[in-house]
Protein backbone atom coordinates (compact mmCIF):
# COMPACT_ATOMS: atom_id res chain seq x y z
CA UNK A 1 0.00 0.00 0.00
CA UNK A 2 0.93 3.35 -0.46
CA UNK A 3 2.22 4.48 3.53
CA UNK A 4 5.87 3.56 4.51
CA UNK A 5 8.20 3.05 7.95
CA UNK A 6 7.58 7.02 8.90
CA UNK A 7 3.60 6.52 9.10
CA UNK A 8 3.83 3.24 10.85
CA UNK A 9 6.30 5.44 13.31
CA UNK A 10 3.63 8.31 13.54
CA UNK A 11 0.59 5.97 14.28
CA UNK A 12 2.68 4.11 17.16
CA UNK A 13 4.32 7.82 19.11
CA UNK A 14 0.14 8.65 18.84
CA UNK A 15 -0.94 5.53 20.40
CA UNK A 16 1.75 5.29 22.52
CA UNK A 17 1.17 9.62 23.43
CA UNK A 18 -2.54 8.24 24.17
CA UNK A 19 -1.47 5.33 26.65
CA UNK A 20 1.17 7.33 28.65
CA UNK A 21 -1.29 9.72 29.12
CA UNK A 22 -4.03 7.20 30.50
CA UNK A 23 -1.26 5.73 32.22
CA UNK A 24 0.04 8.66 34.55
CA UNK A 25 -4.15 9.39 35.13
CA UNK A 26 -4.30 5.93 36.11
CA UNK A 27 -1.04 5.65 38.22
CA UNK A 28 -2.66 9.45 39.72
CA UNK A 29 -5.53 8.07 41.44
CA UNK A 30 -4.22 4.10 42.20
CA UNK A 31 -0.76 5.26 43.50
CA UNK A 32 -0.82 9.04 44.34
CA UNK A 33 2.81 8.51 45.75
CA UNK A 34 4.57 7.75 42.53
CA UNK A 35 4.84 10.83 41.78
CA UNK A 36 7.65 10.83 39.34
CA UNK A 37 6.63 7.82 37.49
CA UNK A 38 3.38 10.06 36.62
CA UNK A 39 5.43 12.96 35.96
CA UNK A 40 7.43 10.97 33.57
CA UNK A 41 4.06 9.70 32.12
CA UNK A 42 3.06 13.45 31.58
CA UNK A 43 6.15 14.28 29.72
CA UNK A 44 6.55 11.48 27.28
CA UNK A 45 2.72 12.28 26.35
CA UNK A 46 2.78 15.15 24.76
CA UNK A 47 6.41 14.48 23.50
CA UNK A 48 5.91 11.18 21.69
CA UNK A 49 2.74 13.14 20.04
CA UNK A 50 4.39 15.94 18.93
CA UNK A 51 7.14 13.69 17.33
CA UNK A 52 4.60 11.84 15.91
CA UNK A 53 3.26 14.59 14.88
CA UNK A 54 6.14 16.22 13.08
CA UNK A 55 6.93 13.43 11.24
CA UNK A 56 3.41 13.31 9.96
CA UNK A 57 4.13 17.03 8.46
CA UNK A 58 7.40 15.66 7.04
CA UNK A 59 5.73 12.98 5.50
CA UNK A 60 3.08 14.94 3.57
CA UNK A 61 5.70 16.37 1.44
CA UNK A 62 3.32 18.74 -0.61
CA UNK A 63 2.13 20.06 2.60
CA UNK A 64 5.42 20.18 3.87
CA UNK A 65 6.73 22.30 0.93
CA UNK A 66 3.76 25.08 1.12
CA UNK A 67 2.88 25.09 5.20
CA UNK A 68 -0.31 26.67 4.88
CA UNK A 69 -1.77 24.30 3.40
CA UNK A 70 -2.04 22.44 6.52
CA UNK A 71 -4.68 24.66 7.52
CA UNK A 72 -7.31 23.43 5.41
CA UNK A 73 -6.80 19.81 7.50
CA UNK A 74 -10.18 20.08 9.11
CA UNK A 75 -12.17 20.91 6.12
CA UNK A 76 -14.04 17.72 5.70
CA UNK A 77 -15.02 17.27 8.78
CA UNK A 78 -18.32 15.40 7.36
CA UNK A 79 -16.39 12.07 5.68
CA UNK A 80 -12.70 12.72 5.91
CA UNK A 81 -11.69 10.43 9.77
CA UNK A 82 -8.32 12.32 8.91
CA UNK A 83 -9.94 15.77 9.44
CA UNK A 84 -11.73 13.99 13.08
CA UNK A 85 -7.63 12.56 13.73
CA UNK A 86 -6.51 16.24 13.48
CA UNK A 87 -9.14 17.66 15.65
CA UNK A 88 -8.54 14.79 18.13
CA UNK A 89 -4.59 15.15 18.21
CA UNK A 90 -5.31 19.24 18.42
CA UNK A 91 -7.36 19.44 21.52
CA UNK A 92 -5.33 16.06 22.98
CA UNK A 93 -1.93 18.21 22.43
CA UNK A 94 -3.07 21.28 24.32
CA UNK A 95 -4.51 19.14 27.09
CA UNK A 96 -1.48 17.19 27.31
CA UNK A 97 0.82 20.51 27.15
CA UNK A 98 -1.37 21.86 29.79
CA UNK A 99 -1.53 19.17 32.35
CA UNK A 100 2.22 19.22 32.11
CA UNK A 101 2.55 22.68 32.67
CA UNK A 102 0.35 22.49 35.61
CA UNK A 103 2.67 19.04 36.76
CA UNK A 104 5.75 21.36 37.01
CA UNK A 105 4.54 24.60 38.49
CA UNK A 106 2.21 22.59 40.93
CA UNK A 107 -1.22 23.75 39.94
CA UNK A 108 -3.95 21.93 40.87
CA UNK A 109 -5.36 20.11 37.73
CA UNK A 110 -9.58 20.40 37.53
CA UNK A 111 -11.27 16.57 37.25
CA UNK A 112 -12.62 17.57 34.28
CA UNK A 113 -9.54 18.84 32.67
CA UNK A 114 -8.37 15.20 33.37
CA UNK A 115 -11.25 13.57 32.53
CA UNK A 116 -10.67 15.53 28.84
CA UNK A 117 -7.80 14.19 28.48
CA UNK A 118 -8.10 10.86 29.26
CA UNK A 119 -11.85 10.99 26.70
CA UNK A 120 -9.32 12.82 23.99
CA UNK A 121 -6.52 9.90 24.33
CA UNK A 122 -8.99 7.50 23.78
CA UNK A 123 -10.41 9.20 20.90
CA UNK A 124 -6.45 9.59 19.42
CA UNK A 125 -5.59 5.97 20.14
CA UNK A 126 -8.50 4.45 18.16
CA UNK A 127 -8.76 7.08 15.68
CA UNK A 128 -5.16 6.15 14.34
CA UNK A 129 -6.91 2.87 13.92
CA UNK A 130 -10.50 3.49 12.38
CA UNK A 131 -7.90 5.93 9.95
CA UNK A 132 -7.25 1.98 8.60
CA UNK A 133 -10.00 0.74 9.14
CA UNK A 134 -12.26 2.84 6.73
CA UNK A 135 -10.61 1.76 3.91
CA UNK A 136 -11.88 -0.79 1.46
CA UNK A 137 -8.94 -0.90 -0.57
CA UNK A 138 -6.71 -3.14 2.36
CA UNK A 139 -8.88 -5.83 3.31
CA UNK A 140 -6.32 -6.05 6.25
CA UNK A 141 -7.26 -2.91 7.33
CA UNK A 142 -10.83 -2.83 6.44
CA UNK A 143 -12.62 -4.00 9.95
CA UNK A 144 -13.65 -2.45 13.31
CA UNK A 145 -11.05 -5.10 14.72
CA UNK A 146 -8.25 -2.85 14.01
CA UNK A 147 -9.11 0.16 15.94
CA UNK A 148 -9.88 -1.73 18.96
CA UNK A 149 -6.52 -3.64 18.40
CA UNK A 150 -4.85 -0.22 17.70
CA UNK A 151 -6.03 1.11 21.38
CA UNK A 152 -5.50 -1.74 23.38
CA UNK A 153 -1.92 -1.72 21.70
CA UNK A 154 -1.74 1.77 22.45
CA UNK A 155 -2.25 1.50 25.93
CA UNK A 156 0.46 -1.44 26.27
CA UNK A 157 3.14 0.68 24.46
CA UNK A 158 2.00 3.64 26.93
CA UNK A 159 2.01 1.53 30.11
CA UNK A 160 5.80 0.50 28.81
CA UNK A 161 6.84 3.65 27.99
CA UNK A 162 6.09 5.41 31.51
CA UNK A 163 7.39 1.73 33.11
CA UNK A 164 10.57 1.83 30.99
CA UNK A 165 11.27 5.58 31.85
CA UNK A 166 10.38 5.03 36.09
CA UNK A 167 12.38 2.15 36.32
CA UNK A 168 15.80 3.56 34.84
CA UNK A 169 14.98 7.28 36.39
CA UNK A 170 13.01 6.35 39.18
CA UNK A 171 13.62 2.78 39.89
CA UNK A 172 12.39 3.79 43.97
CA UNK A 173 9.10 3.17 42.57
CA UNK A 174 8.84 0.52 40.75
CA UNK A 175 8.11 -1.80 43.89
CA UNK A 176 4.56 0.44 45.05
CA UNK A 177 3.02 -0.51 41.42
CA UNK A 178 3.65 -4.23 41.22
CA UNK A 179 0.35 -4.78 41.13
CA UNK A 180 -0.29 -2.13 38.09
CA UNK A 181 1.96 -4.48 35.99
CA UNK A 182 -0.45 -7.06 35.75
CA UNK A 183 -1.51 -4.70 32.71
CA UNK A 184 1.46 -6.66 31.22
CA UNK A 185 0.10 -9.81 31.43
CA UNK A 186 -3.55 -8.71 29.85
CA UNK A 187 -2.89 -6.68 27.13
CA UNK A 188 -0.66 -8.74 25.36
CA UNK A 189 -2.74 -11.47 26.14
CA UNK A 190 -5.67 -9.46 24.79
CA UNK A 191 -3.92 -8.40 21.90
CA UNK A 192 -2.50 -11.96 20.56
CA UNK A 193 -6.66 -12.83 20.74
CA UNK A 194 -7.47 -9.56 18.61
CA UNK A 195 -4.44 -10.54 15.98
CA UNK A 196 -5.64 -13.69 15.99
CA UNK A 197 -9.09 -12.66 15.16
CA UNK A 198 -7.88 -10.27 12.86
CA UNK A 199 -5.93 -12.64 10.72
CA UNK A 200 -8.84 -15.48 10.83
CA UNK A 201 -11.35 -12.45 9.55
CA UNK A 202 -8.59 -11.04 6.92
CA UNK A 203 -7.47 -14.42 5.61
CA UNK A 204 -11.74 -15.14 4.75
CA UNK A 205 -11.97 -11.56 2.65
CA UNK A 206 -10.90 -13.57 -0.73
CA UNK A 207 -7.59 -14.06 -2.55
CA UNK A 208 -5.81 -10.78 -1.65
CA UNK A 209 -6.75 -11.61 2.07
CA UNK A 210 -5.52 -14.98 1.75
CA UNK A 211 -2.22 -13.74 0.50
CA UNK A 212 -2.00 -11.21 3.05
CA UNK A 213 -2.52 -13.13 5.93
CA UNK A 214 0.14 -15.84 4.20
CA UNK A 215 2.48 -12.87 3.84
CA UNK A 216 2.87 -12.83 7.82
CA UNK A 217 2.63 -16.41 8.29
CA UNK A 218 5.06 -17.21 5.86
CA UNK A 219 6.01 -14.93 3.13
CA UNK A 220 8.36 -12.03 2.98
CA UNK A 221 7.28 -10.60 6.31
CA UNK A 222 6.91 -14.08 8.39
CA UNK A 223 10.61 -13.21 10.58
CA UNK A 224 9.62 -9.97 11.55
CA UNK A 225 5.90 -11.35 12.23
CA UNK A 226 7.14 -14.44 14.58
CA UNK A 227 10.05 -13.20 15.59
CA UNK A 228 9.80 -9.55 16.02
CA UNK A 229 5.69 -9.09 16.59
CA UNK A 230 4.72 -12.57 18.25
CA UNK A 231 8.00 -13.80 20.28
CA UNK A 232 9.76 -10.17 20.92
CA UNK A 233 6.21 -7.91 21.17
CA UNK A 234 3.76 -10.15 22.38
CA UNK A 235 4.70 -13.26 24.19
CA UNK A 236 8.14 -13.19 25.78
CA UNK A 237 6.94 -9.57 28.08
CA UNK A 238 4.38 -12.20 29.76
CA UNK A 239 6.63 -14.60 29.97
CA UNK A 240 9.18 -12.03 31.68
CA UNK A 241 6.07 -10.27 33.39
CA UNK A 242 5.27 -13.99 35.12
CA UNK A 243 9.19 -14.28 36.66
CA UNK A 244 9.08 -10.36 37.34
CA UNK A 245 5.79 -10.46 39.58
CA UNK A 246 7.41 -13.73 41.65
CA UNK A 247 10.57 -11.48 42.68
CA UNK A 248 8.29 -8.28 43.23
CA UNK A 249 5.75 -10.54 45.38
CA UNK A 250 8.82 -11.14 48.22
CA UNK A 251 9.12 -7.01 48.34
CA UNK A 252 7.35 -5.35 51.16
CA UNK A 253 6.22 -1.52 50.09
CA UNK A 254 5.49 0.31 53.40
CA UNK A 255 3.77 3.61 52.83
CA UNK A 256 4.21 5.79 56.06
CA UNK A 257 1.49 8.53 57.28
CA UNK A 258 4.09 11.09 56.14
CA UNK A 259 3.50 9.92 52.34
CA UNK A 260 7.07 8.77 52.55
CA UNK A 261 7.99 5.43 50.93
CA UNK A 262 10.36 2.35 52.43
CA UNK A 263 10.92 -0.86 50.30
CA UNK A 264 12.26 -4.24 51.97
CA UNK A 265 15.44 -5.87 50.62
CA UNK A 266 17.13 -4.59 48.11
CA UNK A 267 14.80 -5.03 45.02
CA UNK A 268 14.50 -1.25 44.56
CA UNK A 269 17.31 -0.99 42.27
CA UNK A 270 17.40 -0.52 38.53
CA UNK A 271 15.84 -4.48 37.13
CA UNK A 272 17.30 -5.65 34.01
CA UNK A 273 14.36 -7.63 33.25
CA UNK A 274 11.58 -5.35 33.79
CA UNK A 275 13.76 -2.72 31.49
CA UNK A 276 14.22 -5.43 29.29
CA UNK A 277 10.07 -6.14 28.59
CA UNK A 278 9.19 -2.88 28.61
CA UNK A 279 11.37 -2.58 25.51
CA UNK A 280 10.08 -5.61 23.68
CA UNK A 281 6.35 -4.19 24.57
CA UNK A 282 7.56 -1.26 22.90
CA UNK A 283 9.23 -2.81 20.14
CA UNK A 284 6.18 -5.43 19.93
CA UNK A 285 3.54 -1.78 19.45
CA UNK A 286 6.12 -0.66 16.78
CA UNK A 287 5.89 -3.63 14.38
CA UNK A 288 2.50 -4.07 14.88
CA UNK A 289 1.99 -0.45 13.11
CA UNK A 290 5.14 -1.27 10.90
CA UNK A 291 3.66 -4.62 9.86
CA UNK A 292 -0.24 -3.88 9.42
CA UNK A 293 0.95 -0.53 7.66
CA UNK A 294 3.87 -1.48 5.06
CA UNK A 295 2.60 -5.11 5.26
CA UNK A 296 -1.58 -4.44 3.71
CA UNK A 297 -1.94 -5.95 0.03
CA UNK A 298 -4.23 -3.72 -2.02
CA UNK A 299 -7.22 -5.87 -3.86
CA UNK A 300 -7.14 -7.10 -6.98
CA UNK A 301 -8.39 -5.78 -9.64
CA UNK A 302 -9.03 -8.55 -12.69
CA UNK B 1 -26.84 18.66 -16.26
CA UNK B 2 -24.68 16.29 -17.60
CA UNK B 3 -22.92 13.31 -15.91
CA UNK B 4 -19.71 12.38 -17.92
CA UNK B 5 -18.41 8.37 -18.24
CA UNK B 6 -16.62 6.14 -20.53
CA UNK B 7 -17.05 2.93 -21.92
CA UNK B 8 -13.40 1.25 -22.34
CA UNK B 9 -14.40 -1.85 -24.99
CA UNK B 10 -11.79 -4.34 -23.86
CA UNK B 11 -12.79 -6.96 -26.30
CA UNK B 12 -11.24 -4.63 -29.14
CA UNK B 13 -8.21 -3.74 -27.01
CA UNK B 14 -4.90 -4.72 -28.61
CA UNK B 15 -2.26 -3.74 -25.68
CA UNK B 16 -0.76 -1.29 -27.62
CA UNK B 17 -0.51 1.73 -24.70
CA UNK B 18 -1.39 4.23 -27.10
CA UNK B 19 -3.45 5.52 -24.75
CA UNK B 20 -1.29 5.95 -22.28
CA UNK B 21 1.16 7.41 -24.39
CA UNK B 22 -0.95 10.27 -25.52
CA UNK B 23 -1.99 11.13 -21.96
CA UNK B 24 1.27 11.41 -20.67
CA UNK B 25 1.67 14.30 -24.03
CA UNK B 26 -1.54 15.96 -23.35
CA UNK B 27 -0.94 16.26 -19.39
CA UNK B 28 2.67 16.54 -19.29
CA UNK B 29 3.36 14.20 -17.28
CA UNK B 30 7.04 13.21 -15.67
CA UNK B 31 8.35 9.60 -16.18
CA UNK B 32 6.44 7.05 -13.89
CA UNK B 33 3.25 9.08 -13.65
CA UNK B 34 0.83 7.75 -16.12
CA UNK B 35 -2.59 8.42 -15.35
CA UNK B 36 -3.59 4.80 -16.87
CA UNK B 37 -1.93 1.52 -16.26
CA UNK B 38 -2.64 -1.65 -17.31
CA UNK B 39 -3.50 -5.11 -15.65
CA UNK B 40 -3.45 -7.95 -17.61
CA UNK B 41 -4.88 -11.71 -17.49
CA UNK B 42 -4.79 -14.85 -19.12
CA UNK B 43 -8.40 -16.39 -19.79
CA UNK B 44 -9.80 -19.37 -21.35
CA UNK B 45 -8.20 -23.21 -21.66
CA UNK B 46 -6.01 -24.53 -23.98
CA UNK B 47 -6.14 -24.90 -26.60
CA UNK B 48 -8.57 -21.53 -26.75
CA UNK B 49 -7.57 -19.28 -24.93
CA UNK B 50 -6.32 -15.13 -25.00
CA UNK B 51 -4.67 -12.38 -23.17
CA UNK B 52 -6.81 -9.86 -21.66
CA UNK B 53 -5.44 -6.19 -21.50
CA UNK B 54 -7.59 -4.15 -19.35
CA UNK B 55 -6.65 -0.40 -19.08
CA UNK B 56 -7.15 1.41 -15.76
CA UNK B 57 -7.79 5.05 -14.74
CA UNK B 58 -9.82 7.59 -12.82
CA UNK B 59 -13.31 6.32 -12.88
CA UNK B 60 -14.68 9.43 -11.56
CA UNK B 61 -17.07 7.73 -8.97
CA UNK B 62 -20.35 9.86 -7.79
CA UNK B 63 -19.15 8.36 -4.70
CA UNK B 64 -15.46 8.68 -4.72
CA UNK B 65 -13.85 7.17 -1.94
CA UNK B 66 -11.02 9.43 -2.27
CA UNK B 67 -12.87 11.98 -2.22
CA UNK B 68 -14.63 10.99 1.02
CA UNK B 69 -11.07 10.72 3.03
CA UNK B 70 -9.54 13.44 1.60
CA UNK B 71 -8.53 15.85 4.51
CA UNK B 72 -8.55 18.99 2.64
CA UNK B 73 -11.32 19.11 0.41
CA UNK B 74 -8.63 19.05 -2.27
CA UNK B 75 -10.36 16.34 -4.19
CA UNK B 76 -14.21 17.57 -5.26
CA UNK B 77 -16.53 16.89 -7.54
CA UNK B 78 -17.80 19.09 -10.23
CA UNK B 79 -21.08 19.50 -11.27
CA UNK B 80 -20.84 17.70 -14.71
CA UNK B 81 -19.84 14.17 -12.26
CA UNK B 82 -16.07 14.84 -13.39
CA UNK B 83 -13.75 13.84 -9.95
CA UNK B 84 -11.53 16.83 -9.70
CA UNK B 85 -8.16 17.55 -7.60
CA UNK B 86 -7.36 21.32 -6.62
CA UNK B 87 -3.64 20.30 -6.37
CA UNK B 88 -3.11 23.78 -4.64
CA UNK B 89 -4.88 22.30 -1.93
CA UNK B 90 -2.73 19.11 -1.33
CA UNK B 91 -0.86 18.14 1.09
CA UNK B 92 0.16 14.65 -0.22
CA UNK B 93 -0.67 12.82 2.90
CA UNK B 94 -1.65 9.99 0.13
CA UNK B 95 -5.04 8.90 1.73
CA UNK B 96 -6.59 9.02 -1.26
CA UNK B 97 -4.33 6.69 -2.63
CA UNK B 98 -4.56 4.12 -0.18
CA UNK B 99 -8.30 4.84 -0.61
CA UNK B 100 -9.22 4.51 -4.42
CA UNK B 101 -9.82 0.37 -4.48
CA UNK B 102 -8.85 0.99 -8.58
CA UNK B 103 -5.24 2.23 -7.32
CA UNK B 104 -4.99 4.54 -10.05
CA UNK B 105 -4.18 8.13 -7.96
CA UNK B 106 -0.08 8.93 -8.37
CA UNK B 107 2.23 10.95 -7.07
CA UNK B 108 3.99 14.16 -9.24
CA UNK B 109 7.39 13.46 -8.67
CA UNK B 110 8.71 16.86 -8.25
CA UNK B 111 5.29 18.77 -6.36
CA UNK B 112 4.77 15.65 -4.20
CA UNK B 113 1.16 16.49 -5.07
CA UNK B 114 -1.43 13.61 -5.77
CA UNK B 115 -2.45 13.31 -9.54
CA UNK B 116 -5.29 11.80 -11.64
CA UNK B 117 -6.91 11.21 -14.99
CA UNK B 118 -9.39 14.28 -15.58
CA UNK B 119 -11.01 12.88 -18.33
CA UNK B 120 -9.37 15.77 -20.76
CA UNK B 121 -11.49 14.34 -23.65
CA UNK B 122 -14.27 16.88 -22.38
CA UNK B 123 -11.83 19.45 -24.10
CA UNK B 124 -13.18 18.08 -27.41
CA UNK B 125 -16.81 19.55 -26.51
CA UNK B 126 -15.21 22.56 -26.47
CA UNK B 127 -13.86 22.58 -29.94
CA UNK B 128 -10.13 21.83 -28.94
CA UNK B 129 -8.80 18.80 -30.26
CA UNK B 130 -6.98 17.13 -27.10
CA UNK B 131 -4.12 14.65 -27.59
CA UNK B 132 -6.40 12.14 -25.64
CA UNK B 133 -6.72 8.52 -24.85
CA UNK B 134 -10.08 8.56 -26.59
CA UNK B 135 -8.53 10.03 -29.58
CA UNK B 136 -5.60 7.98 -29.74
CA UNK B 137 -7.09 4.62 -29.35
CA UNK B 138 -6.77 2.76 -33.02
CA UNK B 139 -9.02 0.47 -32.82
CA UNK B 140 -11.83 3.00 -31.22
CA UNK B 141 -11.82 1.00 -27.67
CA UNK B 142 -13.40 4.54 -26.51
CA UNK B 143 -16.69 6.01 -26.46
CA UNK B 144 -16.53 8.96 -23.96
CA UNK B 145 -20.02 11.38 -23.42
CA UNK B 146 -23.20 12.12 -21.26
CA UNK B 147 -24.20 9.41 -19.16
CA UNK B 148 -27.64 11.40 -18.60
CA UNK B 149 -28.05 11.89 -22.36
CA UNK B 150 -30.18 8.71 -23.47
CA UNK B 151 -29.12 10.34 -27.17
CA UNK B 152 -25.54 10.43 -26.76
CA UNK B 153 -23.02 7.93 -28.01
CA UNK B 154 -22.11 6.56 -24.95
CA UNK B 155 -25.44 5.70 -23.77
CA UNK B 156 -26.20 3.90 -27.08
CA UNK B 157 -22.89 1.70 -26.81
CA UNK B 158 -24.18 0.77 -22.84
CA UNK B 159 -27.55 -0.42 -24.16
CA UNK B 160 -26.49 -2.57 -27.38
CA UNK B 161 -22.93 -3.73 -25.23
CA UNK B 162 -22.36 -5.61 -22.33
CA UNK B 163 -21.06 -3.00 -20.30
CA UNK B 164 -19.99 -3.53 -16.73
CA UNK B 165 -18.25 -1.58 -14.35
CA UNK B 166 -14.59 -3.31 -12.84
CA UNK B 167 -15.53 -3.85 -9.83
CA UNK B 168 -19.38 -4.50 -9.63
CA UNK B 169 -20.92 -1.88 -7.06
CA UNK B 170 -17.94 -1.80 -5.55
CA UNK B 171 -18.45 2.18 -6.44
CA UNK B 172 -20.26 4.33 -8.16
CA UNK B 173 -17.72 4.16 -11.15
CA UNK B 174 -18.73 6.16 -14.14
CA UNK B 175 -15.78 4.37 -16.26
CA UNK B 176 -17.74 1.18 -18.05
CA UNK B 177 -15.90 -1.85 -19.42
CA UNK B 178 -17.03 -4.19 -22.38
CA UNK B 179 -15.11 -7.64 -21.76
Amino acid sequence: MVWGGIIAWYLFLAGLGAGAYLTSALIDKVYPHAHRARRLGRIISPVAIIIGLMLLMLDAKAGFAHPWRFLLLIDNLQTSVMSWGVIFLSIFVVVALWVLLAEFKGWEIPAWLNILGCIFAVCVAAYTGVLLGVVVTAPLWNTPLLPVLFLVSALSAGVASVFLATSILAPEEMPQMHTFSMWHLVLPVLELILLTALLVTTAGKGETGYANVMRFLSGDLAILFWGGLVIIGLISPVIMELFGSRRHSAVQTVVHEDGSISVSESKARFDVLIVLANIFVLIGGFLLRYLVVTGALPMALL
Amino acid sequence: MSQFGMVIDVSKCIGCYACSIACENQNNLAPGEAFIHYETQELGEYPHVHRETVPLQCMHCTDAPCQQVCPTGATYTTADGLVMVETTKCIGCLYCMAACPYQVRVVNPETHEVRKCRFCHIESLQGKEPSSCVAACPTNCRVFGDLEDPESEISQYLKTHRAKRLKGDLTKAHLYYVR
